[in-house]
């Protein structure tokens, strides 16, 4: 057994003297199983990844109970939002000298002080990352350090303080340890759901890689075994040695893939996924899951050597096939399909965006399936389509026939595209069309655009109002009330808020016409459906104030008076839509009970800008008011990101598949011109110039390529309009992912065709011609 | 088999006793077969009536194996002809055919021209046998065939010949 | 006499170190069955991938109806291959996934003609070989005797004035080869092509008319002597 296994070894690599197909089939089974290694191992350690994190996380919670001889650490978390980009801040005060730390700190930083993580220093030192950094003041004194983190990529300021400013505020809690236990669910379903399918889609055409290569030159290998069979080697030895032959690849692709992990792994600290970055030291497999690794990847390549020797019997004499392939089994393609087409077709039987889970697990189940499907049944609709090709150019038959005589191998490599593609565009279409929903609503906006709103108390509100009125690119600061506001009543009725300015300030929210001191404004639902009626013309409300215990507390009642104008909520900003615009003189003397005050800062010049400096107008009161940007500037933009990292990593995905179905057809095209050395010789002799040949090999590979993003393309835009229907969104195809993704395609077929050229001009010298 | 345009032959070299030519004639041709001493003499004396060859001269202590023969222009042009020209093509000819290649070695000839010529009128009947066959019936044909055959074995053999004429005028001249 | 076909003088070719043919003479005339012949490794073969213009010798001359092979371009040889000369090897010169009639077709289609004149005209010289009933199928399902008479059909589809044969019936038994050979010479005479025939069986070279050997990479063809 181990002699076999040696003799095997020898063979593979022994004596100099190995082929150049035996290389090549030598360098793609590694290449393959290093990819395939590379793939594995980083999935492996999402396990540890998601643990470690979820450790470092636990261990940041707050204890708030008070224990014996610690002096509390006063903290308040301060949420600084930058526009495009925001901050967490969590000013820090000891009480007295046995304050706890918290982690990832050296010390308590003292007041003016302030320790910064990596991912914040880097922000503030951007020029995006200014007003913030006027906001928070102070020197930096130190680094926060992982322990604090849960990403490399959290932007996390710790700002120290004195007890004293600190004790007063609302939302000060005193803190006496830190530290809780980890959740322990390391991995959660829904990651698990995401990473598993990821995982297959990008491993599946890798897969097909590895057999694909473990299979060149399977005639030249087969005729050197039927020698060793002339030469007294059992059937069963010739198997171990044709294992043992490619367990050179297989071993030699997994340190391959190992070494790539290793030292791609530092680089995983600079990728930066939606916004997330992780450390590269928690990328850690899983021993259990290495060691599985380790065993099942050149497993399978050793199996797919066995397995394309299943039909094949090596004997002393030659090489006999036993009979033709097995038929393809076509009723679990078309069950799969059906069953994936099945649970689709149910969810329209359910209501649009009836928050149904089996139904989204409909949904998810059935598009997997009928990808699944998909890709199991093109093998057989390329043979179909292909059966009934007819004619055309020689060139053109050369290929159709090519394909008509074996066209399996060719769509393996082009199922795993289609899996990726179609998926690409499930996935695509539907962060579209939610990104679409998003900035639906209004886009209504004053003529000068409210570009940042100041929120706190009383005192900081009139300081911060003084610092804006002489800031430049600032032209105003309207001053509102917002306070809640329901229907009198037993509180059934509509709940809701009122903003209380002058025409001025409430102008910079809807659009009003004439306004004068005593009107009240309505601004209407954005849906019809949404929400219950406004409050009619005359009716009585009530104000209500929140608790610190989240209990509502009744204020005075208040009656709309008897004209109360209509505003349509695509005439008004966004986030007043279903609200009461009131001018002072319209509350006859009633006071809200629970009133905060708002300015809204407009300005000259991009708001973007205007919001910066109206931040940096306010910095010295740093985390006593809250800037925000008005919300139209910044969440579209944040979304827009997020599309466009989807989009990136789609397209990564895409074109990295497209890679390796390319590198298979290259090699599968290299096999068939060794094969066909003889015949593509004589016809060269014959005076068939080597276009004709080379637009064969062209076709050959642009058939199934183009048959597979067709229906890639179909079962896309196929799985994803029930989705998209049942999320009652509006379908939005991706025309540029698409258009990119069959540019490459007609890329990759070019290239793999253009890579043979070399060789068929060698195959069609003089060489081809000579008698063996 | 021409014993008497060997002899010829073998005498283009220089003059030689009768004695001499039998043995030269024993050593390359005669396989196991020599030839008897009578044989010698009545062919000299046949080649000497046609004027093919002429005495040399006799040494002392004469006896009729004493005698010199040597050549005569006219049996230089005898075995020029004999060699060019090819044997009617029929079955076992090889002795004849290995004779005249020797010679043609032994006495400085294109050895290989003796071969062409002869694939020449080899190839010349098997055409005309190819022919025929293509015409007749199914017996005709297997007559043709045998006749093929045979021809096709003396062409391969003229072929292998030809692959070792450097060998053999090695061996011969030695 | 009159000029001939094709010839070729004083061709020189070497591969590396090795002198395939050094100083070969060799004339075609129109219509004749010329053998080629000569031991293994004597530059037959290369003297016919010369006179074909597969091969462009080193030195020498291969003079066709007025032009000389040696100058022309690579484009143009091919070109001058399709249309005048056929060829048929010993074996695997079939296109394996095109059936016997596409294959015999493909000359014509690769003139320009549509597919079905050129399948018309690829099944009448399948029957003129014997072979018409197996048109529709592929050669890898065809006896060897078979696929040469497919090669045949395939050589001589296009009316060509050259056939060249490199040992033809050199993968066949004799009695496959010597029908393969018959059909091959009856059917060049019958359509007025030569055949220079490379082998090194004196039972095929007797199908020709004329045979030159050749022999350490040298020809002396007597035909162009005189």
């Amino acid at each position: 057994m181990i002699r076999d296994l040696l003799l095997g070894l020898r063979l593979a690599v022994g004596g100099g003297r190995i082929s150049g197909q035996a290389l090549l089939r030598l360098a793609m089974t590694t290449l393959g199983v290093a990819l395939v290694v590379a793939v594995l191992l980083p999935a492996a350690s999402i396990n540890t990844l998601v643990s470690e994190q979820d450790a470092r996380e636990a261990a940041q919670v707050p204890q708030v109970e008070p224990r014996p001889g610690v002096d509390p650490l006063y903290r308040l978390d301060w949420f600084i939002d930058g526009g495009d980009d925001y901050l967490r801040a969590v000013v820090v005060a000891p009480d007295g000298p046995n304050a706890p730390v918290p982690p990832g700190l050296d010390r308590i930083p003292a007041p003016g002080e302030v320790v910064v993580s990596p991912a914040a220093a880097d922000y503030l030192a951007s020029p995006a990352g200014e007003p913030a950094r006027a906001r928070i003041g102070g020197t930096v004194v130190g680094e926060v350090g992982k322990a604090g983190l849960g990403l490399a990529s959290d932007r996390v300021v710790y700002v120290g303080d004195t007890a004293e400013r600190l004790k007063g505020e609302d939302y000060t809690t005193p803190v006496y340890g830190f530290g809780a236990e980890p959740d322990g669910l390391a991995l959660d379903i829904t990651t698990a759901a995401f990473v598993a399918p990821v995982a297959v889609v990008l491993l599946l055409p890798l897969l097909i890689f590895v057999t694909t290569a473990s299979r060149m030159g399977a005639a030249q290998r087969e005729r050197r075994l039927a020698a060793l069979r002339l030469l007294g080697v059992s059937g069963r030895q010739v198997r171990r040695i044709a294992a043992a032959e490619s367990l050179v690849g297989a071993v030699a692709g997994l340190v391959l893939g190992g070494a790539l992990f290793l030292a791609l792994r530092p680089l995983i600290g600079h990728l930066d996924l939606f916004g997330m970055r992780f450390f590269p030291e928690d990328f850690v497999p899983s021993w259990p899951l290495v060691v599985v690794i380790a065993l099942l990847v050149p497993g399978l390549a050793v199996g797919a050597a066995i397995f394309g020797l299943r039909r094949t019997i090596v004997e002393p004499l030659g090489v006999v096939r036993q009979g033709k392939p097995a038929r393809r089994r076509m009723w679990w393609r078309w069950s799969v399909a059906a069953l994936g087409g099945l649970l689709m077709a149910g969810t329209l039987l359910a209501d649009e965006r009836s928050n149904a889970t089996p139904v989204g697990l409909a949904l998810a189940a059935g598009s997997s399936l009928l990808l699944i499907g998909v890709a199991a049944l093109l093998p057989w609709a390329v043979e179909k389509l292909v059966a009934g090709l007819r004619g055309g150019t020689p060139a053109w038959q050369l290929a159709v026939r090519r394909l008509q005589l074996e066209s399996g191998t060719a769509s393996r490599v082009v199922s795993g595209l289609v899996i990726v593609l179609a998926g690409a565009i499930l996935i695509q279409t539907l962060v579209g069309a939610v990104s679409a929903t998003e900035s639906e609503g209004s886009r209504w906006q004053a003529a000068t655009p409210v570009a940042a709103q100041v929120v706190g108390d009383d005192e900081q509100v009139d300081e911060a109002a003084s610092l804006l009125a002489g800031t430049d690119g600032i032209t105003a600061v309207h001053e509102v009330v917002a306070a809640p506001l329901r229907a009198a009543g037993d509180g059934s009725g509509w709940h809701g808020q009122v903003l209380i300015g002058d025409c001025a300030a409430l102008a910079s929210r809807a659009e009003l016409g004439t306004c004068a001191d005593g009107d009240v404004f309505s601004v209407g639902a954005l849906r019809e459906s949404s929400g219950l009626a406004m409050p009619e013309p005359g009716a009585r409300v009530r104000f209500y104030s929140y608790g610190g215990d989240g209990e509502q507390t009744d204020g005075p009642q208040w009656t709309l008076p008897a004209e109360v104008r209509q505003v349509p909520a695509d005439q008004a900003a966004r986030e007043v839509s279903s609200i009461l615009l009131v001018t002072p003189g319209a509350l006859g003397g009633v006071t809200p009970s629970d009133a905060e005050r708002v300015l809204y800062v407009t300005g000259t010049g991009a708001p973007a800008r205007v919001f910066e400096a109206a931040s940096l107008a306010v910095g010295p009161l740093s985390w006593e008011v809250d800037v925000r940007p008005a919300l139209a500037v910044s969440d579209s933009s944040r979304l827009d990101e997020t599309t466009r990292t989807m989009r990136g990593m789609l397209l990564v995905a895409s074109i990295f598949v497209l890679a390796v179905a390319a590198l298979s057809l290259l090699m599968l095209s290299i096999e068939q011109i060794v094969e066909r050395r003889r015949p593509l010789a004589a016809l060269s002799a014959a005076g068939v110039p080597l276009s004709v040949l080379a637009r064969g090999s062209l076709w050959q590979n642009a058939i199934p390529v183009a048959i597979g993003v067709v229906l890639a393309v179909v079962a896309g835009i196929g799985i994803t309009l029930p989705t998209l229907r049942y999320a009652g969104l509006s379908l939005s195809l991706d025309a540029g992912l698409i258009g990119i993704v069959c540019g490459a395609a007609v890329l990759a077929v070019l290239a793999a065709t253009a890579l043979t050229l070399p060789l068929l001009r060698q195959v069609t010298r003089l060489d081809g011609l000579r008698a063996e | 088999m021409s014993v008497s345009r060997t002899l010829l032959a073998l005498l283009e070299p220089g003059p030689r006793h009768g004695y001499d030519l039998k043995r030269a004639y024993d050593e390359q041709f005669a396989h196991g077969k020599q030839l008897a001493y009578g044989q010698v003499y009545s062919t000299l004396s046949r080649l000497l009536r046609n004027g093919l060859v002429e005495e040399a001269g006799v040494e002392h202590g004469a006896g009729p194996d004493r005698k010199r023969y040597t050549i005569t222009d006219a049996g230089v042009t005898d075995v020029e002809t004999w060699l060019r020209t090819a044997e009617n093509p029929e079955p076992y000819l090889q002795n004849t055919l290995y004779t005249k290649v020797v010679l043609a070695l032994l006495s400085g000839r294109s050895a290989h021209d003796v071969l062409d010529t002869q694939r020449s009128a080899h190839l010349a009947v098997m055409r005309d046998l190819t022919r025929r066959k293509a015409d007749g019936d199914l017996a005709d044909q297997l007559i043709c065939d045998h006749a093929l055959f045979h021809l096709e074995a003396d062409l391969r053999w003229l072929e292998l010949t030809a692959a070792r004429l450097d060998a053999l005028a090695e061996v011969v001249r030695s | 006499m009159t000029e001939p076909l094709l010839a070729g003088r004083d061709l020189h070719k070497s591969f590396g170190p090795t002198e395939a043919l050094r100083g070969a003479d060799v004339a075609v005339r129109a219509g004749e069955v010329l053998a080629v012949m000569g031991p293994s490794g004597s530059g037959k073969s290369t003297l016919l991938h010369c006179l074909a213009g597969i091969v462009r010798p080193d030195s020498g001359s291969i003079r066709y109806q007025g032009r000389d092979l040696v100058e022309m371009s690579d484009g143009e040889r091919s070109a001058l291959r399709r249309t005048d000369f056929g060829f048929v090897f010993q074996f695997g010169q079939l296109v394996p996934e095109l059936t016997c009639l596409e294959n015999v077709a493909l000359p014509l289609r690769l003139g320009g003609a549509k597919r079905k004149p050129a399948e018309a005209r690829a099944r009448q010289w399948l029957e003129r070989l014997e072979v018409g009933d197996l048109g529709d199928r592929r050669p890898g399902d065809v006896s060897g005797g078979q696929g040469q008479r497919v090669a045949v059909a395939r050589a001589l589809v296009s009316d060509p004035k050259v056939v060249f044969a490199d040992e033809p019936t050199g993968a066949l038994d004799s009695l496959n080869g010597e029908k393969v050979m018959r059909l091959l010479t009856d059917a060049a005479r019958g359509a007025g092509a030569a055949v220079v025939l490379v082998t090194h069986e004196p039972r095929v070279a007797a199908h020709s008319d004329r045979e030159i050997v050749v022999r350490d990479g040298r020809v002396k063809d007597l035909e162009l002597a005189a």
